[in-house]
């Protein structure tokens, strides 16, 4: 109980914290809220009826505006309130965005019920037919519970943000600011940086409202800043862990083509390397029935001589035939393996950096355990690229057929 | 005072794209070549897209379809420049209730869709030659009974074929199980199947990353491709873009055979 100026209003206030009576009272505030903005709105659009462009943009209802129907349809908005008294504390909600509380210990939560119809870029809204019944609210006795400050964004300021986590740590930078400075100081920032906030951020619009009492703000910055660096490195682990889980497929498919371009490389290499030994071989073959005193020839008719000679030179042409299509398939091949050499490394290389990171993350951290969830098993392998099975060359890469790579070159 | 600049990255929300693929045994030979020639081009031009895109960044899921259904990604959706286009098989039956079912299992906290405030409504692009061969219909109910994310989709079917149920892609892209005819876009050859594809990604990409109304996103999105289809003449006839549209007798437009989709019809 505690003491107001009119006994009539102690005892409607009283009824707020009265589980019989509290949501009865609540929906009656709803209900004059939004009759009341029903009103404003029909009145507005009396004198300011919908402009030609309007309409066109408002093809699909047009009919039924002009037809009198769903009218507040055209003023669709949600809504957060929140009334702080010297003894209580009352927040309505309609539709989506959030409103932080932070308790006189600094912590934040988000006091009033969430609604399941509002997520992702869906929202209920007070232009809804059920729109008293889709509120909800909160209630808390500010004797025994004191805040340090409350504060509604739109969910243009959510948006902006890849979790709640840091959408809040946003909201501690606020009261930290409020408490380091002042309260008028923030405001002023906020009227200068808001407009920055959608180009750089969501891109939707953003208010931002509330209350924040200076005195107590300041009480709890140092616990504020320290519960936003752990909120940081949360954000990021969670941000990387994201990441990796995305890269896991395509790094286990680049390694996949990689260990099928060295499969590849390594079978055209031994169909070059007995390309080479067959030319060799022609090679002397040629040069053994090249010369007239050579004893293999003894005996035979000049006609066969001439023959085995023809028939040696053949043989020389279609190894030479055979090696120089070898040396384009290797080439190719090698090619090939190459390039799935460098995008497996630079992807692996990659992936490495995201876990170090995220390793670096965790033991900066009191064990970890402010990061709840967030550990360093993430799915997909680690996979290190096959350098360590090539031959080391000044070379870009020629890979562990560099010996092949510079016959193929004319080097010795 | 915190300066935006200060703070860690801004980050878009995420628009997750997801192809529903039947890869059952009729879609084999050129249909599926075309599948796969247009998912490798559209990933391209989505990047793109992503990167000019200030509301939304986009991720991937494929889920593809025969007897059984199997996430093609499988650790959950990926980002664009993580993304790589495997070429698909086609062979097997037409389990179009399968695929509803892991819709229904991964569209969810516990499953893809992981964080608080990360996503916008997916959009599912589903793509069928033939009839379903499981019980679709229990799969359609369940999923649209239990699951939030499935019922405000903005979703869109590509019907591949004459032989395509075109009323079972209807009342599975419609909303609240009554079917939405205007929903399915019908392709009779691979050129614009191939173009379909990317017209659907990208507009999607655009048009999901809107804040709205699910039901207004749908009719964004089909207003929007069957412009971009009928913009170019040569490839597509606008009747086939009409609900319950069926297909026409433009032989110049079909090529010689009377099957546009037997080998003999096609390069």
């Amino acid at each position: 109980m505690y003491e107001t100026d009119s006994g009539e209003a102690a005892t409607w206030e009283n009824k707020l914290f009265d589980p019989d009576f509290s949501e009865a009272v609540i929906r009656q505030i709803v209900s004059s809220i939004v009759g009341n903005w029903r009103d404003e709105i029909l009145e507005d659009l009396e004198t300011s009826p919908l402009s030609e462009q309007e309409r066109v943009e408002a093809s699909a209802y047009i009919d039924r505006y002009d037809r009198g129907e769903r009218l507040e349809h055209i003023y669709g908005t949600t809504l957060i309130a929140g009334l702080a008294t010297s003894g209580y504390l009352l927040l309505l909600q309609q539709g989506d965005g959030r409103c932080v509380l932070f308790s006189d210990g600094g912590e934040v939560s988000q006091p009033i019920p969430w609604d399941d119809s509002c997520f992702a870029n869906v929202t209920t809204s007070m232009c809804d037919e059920n729109a008293i019944d889709e509120f909800r609210f909160y209630v808390q006795d500010l004797q025994q519970n004191p805040v340090v400050a409350c504060i509604a964004g739109t969910d243009g300021v959510e948006d902006s943000f890849y979790s709640l986590d840091q959408m809040d740590g946003f909201y501690r930078d606020l009261v930290i600011e409020a408490g380091e400075t002042s309260v008028r100081e923030l405001m002023d920032q906020l009227n200068k940086q808001l407009p920055e906030f959608t180009a750089t951020g969501s891109g939707d619009d953003v208010t931002i409202c509330g209350f924040i009492d200076h005195e107590a703000a300041k009480r709890v910055v140092d616990v504020l800043k320290l519960e936003n660096e752990n909120v940081g490195k949360k954000s990021e682990a969670a941000r990387i862990k994201d990441r990796l889980n995305s890269m896991s497929g395509k790094l286990a498919y680049l390694k996949k083509r990689l260990v099928e371009a060295e499969a590849l490389e390594a079978s055209a290499a031994q169909i070059l390397n007995a390309a080479y030994a067959e030319y060799e071989q022609c090679v002397s073959d040629k040069e053994k029935v090249g010369t007239d005193e050579n004893v293999f020839l003894d005996g035979l008719s000049a006609q066969l001589r001439k023959w085995i000679k023809e028939r040696a030179e053949d043989r020389l042409s279609e190894s030479e035939k055979s090696l120089k299509t070898a040396q384009r398939d290797f080439q190719e091949v090698s090619y090939q393996r190459e390039v799935a050499f460098e995008e497996h490394s630079s992807y692996a290389e990659e992936y490495r950096n995201y876990q170090a990171r995220l390793d670096e993350i965790l033991r900066l951290t009191e064990s970890g355990k402010s990061l709840d969830g967030c550990d360093s098993n993430v799915a997909g392998e680690i996979v290190e690229p096959s350098s360590g099975n090539y031959e080391q060359s000044n070379e870009k890469n020629p890979g562990r057929f560099g010996v092949l790579w510079k016959k193929l070159r004319g080097d010795s | 005072m915190p300066n935006i600049n200060d703070t860690e990255r801004v980050a878009r929300k995420v628009l997750p794209i997801i192809y529903v693929l039947d890869t059952s045994g009729s879609m084999s030979g050129d249909r599926i070549t075309s599948v796969n020639e247009a998912m490798h081009d559209t990933v391209d031009v989505l990047r793109d897209v992503s990167r000019n895109n200030p509301s939304a960044e986009i991720k991937i899921g494929v889920l593809s379809f025969d007897s059984g259904a199997r996430w093609i990604t499988k650790g959950g959706f990926v980002y664009l420049e993580d993304y790589f286009w495997n070429d698909l098989s086609a062979n097997g039956l037409t389990d179009f209730g399968s695929a509803l079912d892991e819709l229904d299992r991964k569209l969810s906290r516990s499953g893809f869709l992981d964080s608080d405030v990360g996503y916008k409504v997916p959009v599912i692009i589903f793509m069928s030659d033939g009839y379903p061969t499981d019980d679709w219909m229990g799969a359609l109910k369940r999923v649209n009974d239990s699951n939030k994310w499935f019922k405000v989709a903005t979703k869109i079917s590509i019907a591949v074929g004459d032989s395509a149920d075109k009323e079972v892609l209807a009342t599975i892209a419609g909303r609240n199980g009554r079917p939405n005819h205007e929903a399915v876009i019908s392709v009779n050859d691979t050129e614009s199947l191939k173009k379909l594809i990317r017209v659907v990604s990208v507009t999607a990409s655009m048009v999901g990353s809107k804040s709205r109304v699910a039901s207004d996103s749908q009719d964004e999105l089909l207003r929007e491709v069957k412009r971009e289809m009928t913009d170019d003449s040569s490839t597509i006839d606008p009747d086939d873009l009409l609900p319950g549209s069926s297909s026409h007798s433009d032989d110049a437009f079909y090529g010689v055979s009377d099957d546009p989709w037997s080998d003999d019809g096609w390069d």
